[in-house]
């Protein structure tokens, strides 16, 4: 682990058992990096944490690593390797003491084998592969003398049994390995869950319980919803239900609902399955972190939002947007002049040269200048597909405006023939005084 | 949440001709590329790449460009435009997969320039960097190209 606190696989490469950073990176998962959280296997034999793996098909249903199709309901738990990934992250630390400690320890030893070794290579003259074995057998207690028992030496010249840590001399160390070996076994056999490892630095390693094959109270996994069929009174209503917020716009509403789900269902794969109540606040980081207080998640439905606000700054809004209410305005004088508008519409387009100068100008500038923030003028095209021409004409008109075929044709007419006209038709005007 | 998991550790280890030229914050990165062949078109030059990460990182891919900046020029490539849009599949919603990070993106790239021959834009560059106003993920690419 280093300064930030986060700790990765790499850490093992400086130390003096590099080759733990692949069995570390083989015990994270692929998408979050980090260590396998209730490890879930797919049926392409793939392995992700639960919540991780529900993420990512529900974002598209297929596996990250070969994307071979997947469906949620074929996801089996992975306990093998979640007992793996907890006793290695509970040994961890301490094997990370001993191999950091030994590394700086056996740096100098391990430059002067070396040396020997290279010394003794150069003496011997080139022989067949028969040779070359003999060579590789003398070597390997060499390896065992210089390089596995360096670390253990300290001043009073006893090394400690790497099995019960008891000190002795270097010579007995053999010998009493046999022995020790067999005592471990013995022991191991009365007690299987004890650790083996009883050096003193693995000391804090804490025994490993076997993981509950089954919880005892079966948590039941959610459904998920189709919103689409869904009102969205229906939808609050769920939401509360489930003791979740139920306020917020209706596409907020369904994202958070459909990270409960992700959250509960991971929770009922786990082994230690957490309280409703730290779900929850689970859900409420999610939510301040890209749920819906995050102002830049939905452009499009949330910007527009902080016009709607009651603290929304109306006055100071029209005074800094002014240049671009003064050009739409323009925008819309031309075109009235230029273009006949369709009847019942006249009067609504005059209003737009009075109410600017009227006292009320301010808000109805703060509608018009709403839409014009929402949708610069390359994406009117998706806007116009995404709301259709009701629905549109729907929310350009006041609340309680009735909506007539002529002032729908004669909105979604200016949107159609030009994209800054609709505009600057203030807040869709009120028809009820001015027109028809 | 997922981006603070995108380790700090990336400054270490590294592949070679890869390195991090800024990542100060976890919404973008600045990364240097080098091709490390003697592939004359790119040839002891740096290129600099810039990420973007959205919130749904890494579910949603992130947004990858080259940038211009002293001494690092836009790659000459006939999937790279001049505005430093990179034309790759795995860099779209298609493509992208969560398992993917920094380090296997700039390598992708890598060895899309290093097993480059031509020196040309793609087809329509001037035009598509003049009216281009988008954000690299929202262009819909065709991806036409199997030999990248």
């Amino acid at each position: 682990m280093d300064a930030s606190g986060v700790s990765d696989s790499t850490d093992w490469l400086n130390t003096s058992l590099p080759a733990l950073t692949t069995v570390e990176s083989a015990l994270r998962c692929q998408v979050c990096k980090d260590f396998y959280t209730t490890p879930m296997i797919t049926s392409c034999s793939h392995t992700f944490c639960s919540l991780c793996i529900r993420r990512c098909l529900a974002t598209e249903g297929k596996c990250p690593t070969c994307r071979g199709e997947e469906q949620e309901v074929k996801l089996r738990k992975n306990w093998a390797l979640q007992e793996l990934v907890d006793a290695f992250q509970a040994a961890r630390p301490g094997v990370m003491k001993l191999a950091q400690r030994c590394n700086l320890e056996a740096g100098g030893r391990l430059a002067k084998r070396k040396l020997d070794d290279t010394r003794m290579e150069m003496e011997e003259p080139e022989r067949p592969s028969q040779a070359r074995k003999m060579r590789a057998l003398k070597r390997i207690p060499s390896v065992v003398d210089g390089d596995g028992d360096d670390y253990y030496l300290s001043d009073d010249g006893l090394v400690p049994c790497p099995i019960c840590s008891k000190r002795m001399k270097e010579e007995s160390v053999f010998l009493h390995l046999d022995r020790c070996g067999q005592d471990q076994k013995r022991r191991e056999s009365v007690t299987p869950s004890r650790p083996t490892t009883r050096s003193s630095v693995l000391a804090d390693v804490t025994p490993q319980t076997r993981l509950p094959q089954h919880v005892g109270r079966a948590l039941e996994h959610l459904p998920k919803l189709n919103y689409s069929i869904l009102k969205e009174n229906a939808l609050r209503k769920k939401l509360s239900e489930l003791g979740l917020i139920a306020g917020g716009p209706r596409s907020l509403l369904e994202k958070r609902h459909t990270e409960w789900v992700h959250l509960w269902n991971a929770n009922c794969d786990s082994a230690r399955p957490k309280l409703k109540k730290e779900l929850l606040q689970d859900l409420d980081a999610w939510e301040r972190s890209q749920g819906g207080s995050k102002a830049s998640f939905n452009g499009l439905s949330n910007s527009g939002n902080d016009v709607m606000k009651k603290d929304f700054d109306g006055a100071g809004w029209a005074k800094s947007h002014d240049v671009e209410f003064q050009r739409l305005i323009a925008n819309a004088r031309k075109k009235k002049s230029s273009n006949q508008p369709p009847q019942g519409s006249k009067k609504d387009a005059e209003r737009i040269g009075t109410t600017q100068d009227a006292e009320n100008g301010a808000i109805d500038q703060t509608r018009a200048e709403q839409t014009l923030v929402v949708d610069p003028i390359d994406q009117n095209f998706n806007l116009r597909e995404e709301i259709g021409k009701q629905d549109y004409a729907q929310r350009a008109a006041p609340a309680g405006t009735p909506l007539t075929e002529s002032n729908s044709e004669m909105l979604y007419g200016c949107m159609r023939h030009e994209d800054i006209g609709y505009k600057a038709y203030p807040g869709g005007g009120r028809p009820s005084e001015g027109g028809s | 949440m997922f981006a603070s998991k995108r380790l700090s550790k990336i400054h270490e280890h590294l592949p070679p001709g890869i390195a991090v030229a800024s990542a100060n914050d976890l919404k973008e990165w600045q990364m240097d590329i080098r091709v490390l062949d003697d592939n004359p078109l790119y040839k002891n030059e740096a290129y600099r790449l810039k990420f973007k990460f959205s919130e749904l990182y890494p579910i949603e891919a992130p947004e990858v460009t080259f940038v211009r900046a002293p001494d690092r020029p836009i790659p000459i490539h006939p999937h790279i435009y001049s505005n430093g849009i990179i034309c790759l599949d795995l860099l779209g919603s298609q493509g992208w997969s969560p398992v993917q990070n920094v380090e296997s993106v700039c390598m992708s790239i890598q060895s899309m320039l290093t097993g480059n021959t031509k020196n040309e834009r793609p087809p329509g560059d001037e035009d598509f960097v003049r009216r281009n106003t988008q954000s690299p993920k929202n262009i819909n690419f065709y991806y036409d190209d199997p030999s990248v």
